[in-house]
């Protein structure tokens, strides 16, 4: 069995400048209708945030957890542990009823509401649809990169 | 006889956490997955979204598709009625005469919905209905699109009885909800939410009695029920749906020597009084963690967790179920509200933020330095799995109480040594 893919915040480096947050929005935009990255309530659109407080920083995204809570708590079948470790949130297939949030112990899971009245989960997919993650990519200061556990 | 190391009665939640469990460990014996249900595994939570909406339906959500059950090694075996469990030559009997050998058993059989005593006249079978499985969903669907009703009473106002209401609604049919707590949600929302709850209802044309119970149910000639309330008050509907709850199905185990009380009891290994059978879901009485206490817990995400226990434990390796709490989304609302824990413990202290224009409601109670509930309105839900992270896990919060409710709370406010997976 390969690695856990997981994207890694080393805190020294992070300056909580947010980026990482934006770049998720855009890579992920052409899901979104209209292109819109802000959603009703005003928020960022993206599948991840930089936690932060006081002099701490560190980019909050989906660990992949070894024991996925969301996994356990999700009521569509919508999300799914690939071989490799790598948990999957299929937004086509959930119906919105915030089980996953409700429990994930990192926050790691955006409720999405559209204008249209739709309702769907996101989380990190590692950017599967590019050769590497676009929060890793744009980090100005390289506070973010991947690395593959057991 | 069919023999088989893994058998299991049931094939929702717990039964699929019972299945991950056991290929955690086994990849190799087939697993036996008995139901009353046919063909595929699908998601009882949501049969209320493919009434109201039908693109919902597809979702119904064939979670174990027929490929899952192929690579899985599952026996999957329809349409099966169990009577009868024999815990001394290990052996279960179908309504239909069949008979399984088990090495290893799980009960997964689920609850049945609660009915109350209620007087009735006239021909109303067809008009009482119940809604919690597939079954009920297409009787539902042909009554709607066949019978072209006007109308309809949900009792109960629930969060499952708001989310039947709503979808009637939605398919033009005038709603009666008949409750008998003085507000909805009367178990999952404190009486804010209840207030905000009762103003959606009112939007939507949907009717609440509060304080009310119906006396009795009787056809008549125009071929209607004619619904008396406790009260003594009196209207028509086409049909009644009871949506109160579920309580266990303890049916199958009676006379078998497996011990119940409210629900079957189970050890943290989710095993029962007797050896090598197991029993997880809304079939058991689990502990809740909000308030110590011990009964069942009819949700999901226990079923699976439980299930998940009790097949990692059948295949011989360890793993222990801690117990559960409520956690309650509420679908039915326009603004995200969910809700978990005890909401009405009277020793614990109560921390409130509210920003009206954002929708936004944050209450967490705490006991002890614990927190044992909350509820979390608007983009508020984001904190919601933080908070029931450190209620689950019993963390003595104590150093991070003035942090729960700032607008930025996140895990970056939590001791490195308690986040979850963080290696």
């Amino acid at each position: 069995m390969n690695g856990v893919k997981r994207i890694k915040c080393n805190r020294e480096f992070c300056v909580s400048c947010g980026l990482c947050a934006v770049v998720c929005s855009l890579a992920h935009g052409d899901e979104i209708e209209n292109f819109l990255f802000i959603d009703k309530n005003y928020k960022l659109r993206s599948r991840n945030k930089v936690a932060r407080r006081d002099s701490v920083s560190f980019m909050n995204s989906c660990r992949n957890c070894k024991e996925p809570e969301c996994l356990k708590a999700c009521v569509a079948g919508a999300i799914t542990k690939t071989e490799t470790g790598i948990i999957k949130l299929d937004s086509k297939k959930c119906v919105g009823c915030w089980s996953c949030i409700m429990v994930c112990p990192n926050g790691a899971i955006t409720a999405v509401e559209t204008e249209k009245g739709e309702k769907y989960s996101i989380k990190c997919d590692l950017c599967e649809n590019r050769e590497s993650p676009a929060c890793v990519d744009a980090c100005p200061n390289k506070a973010l990169f991947i690395e593959e556990t057991e | 006889m069919i023999s088989n190391k893994y058998v299991i009665i049931g094939s929702s939640a717990a039964a699929l956490g019972c299945i991950n469990g056991i290929r955690l460990f086994d990849k190799t014996n087939e697993i036996t997955v008995i139901s009353s249900d046919n063909k595929i595994i699908y998601s009882r939570p949501i049969i209320a979204e493919a009434l109201g909406d039908e693109k919902y339906a597809k979702k119904i959500v064939y979670i174990y598709s027929e490929d899952l059950i192929k690579s899985n090694k599952i026996n999957f075996i329809e349409n099966a009625e169990i009577k009868k469990i024999d815990p001394v030559s290990k052996t279960i009997f179908s309504k239909k005469g069949a008979e399984f050998h088990f090495e290893k058993l799980l009960i997964g059989t689920g609850g049945k919905p609660i009915m109350p005593s209620v007087k009735t006249g006239g021909q109303t079978e067809s008009k009482i209905l119940t809604f919690t499985n597939m079954q009920d969903l297409a009787r539902l669907k042909d009554i709607i699109l066949y019978r072209n009703i006007k109308s309809a009473t949900v009792v109960g106002a629930g969060f499952i009885g708001l989310e039947v209401a709503d979808a009637l609604s939605k398919n033009n049919i005038a709603v009666n909800i008949v409750e008998l707590a003085s507000r909805p949600l009367i178990r999952s929302a404190d009486e804010y939410i209840s207030e905000k709850v009762t103003t959606q209802l009112k939007k939507r044309n949907i009717n609440i009695y509060t304080n009310e119970s119906v006396d009795s149910i009787e056809n008549n000639q125009k071929d209607k029920l004619d619904i008396t309330l406790k009260s003594g008050k009196f209207f028509e509907s086409d049909i009644i749906i009871f949506s109160i709850g579920v309580k266990p199905d303890l049916n199958i185990v009676n006379q078998s020597g497996i011990k119940t009380n409210s629900g079957i009891v189970i050890n943290e290994k989710c095993e029962t009084n007797i050896k090598d059978i197991f029993a997880a879901g809304d079939v058991v009485e689990i502990l809740d963690i909000s308030t110590n206490k011990i009964y069942p817990v009819p949700l999901w995400v226990w079923a699976f967790e439980a299930g998940l226990t009790a097949g990692t434990n059948m295949t011989g390796a360890e793993r222990f179920f801690k117990g559960g709490y409520p956690l309650s989304p509420l679908k039915f609302s326009d603004i995200p509200i969910v809700s978990a824990g005890d909401l009405f413990n009277e020793k614990s202290e109560i921390l409130i933020y509210k920003l009206e224009k954002r929708n936004i409601y944050e209450k967490i109670l705490v006991t002890g330095n614990r927190i044992t509930g909350f509820i979390m309105t608007g983009t508020s839900i984001q904190k919601s799995g933080i908070l029931s992270y450190l209620l689950k896990n019993r963390f003595d919060i104590s150093i991070i109480k003035d942090k729960l409710l700032l607008p930025d709370f996140s895990v970056a406010d939590l001791p490195e040594k308690w986040r979850y997976e963080n290696e």
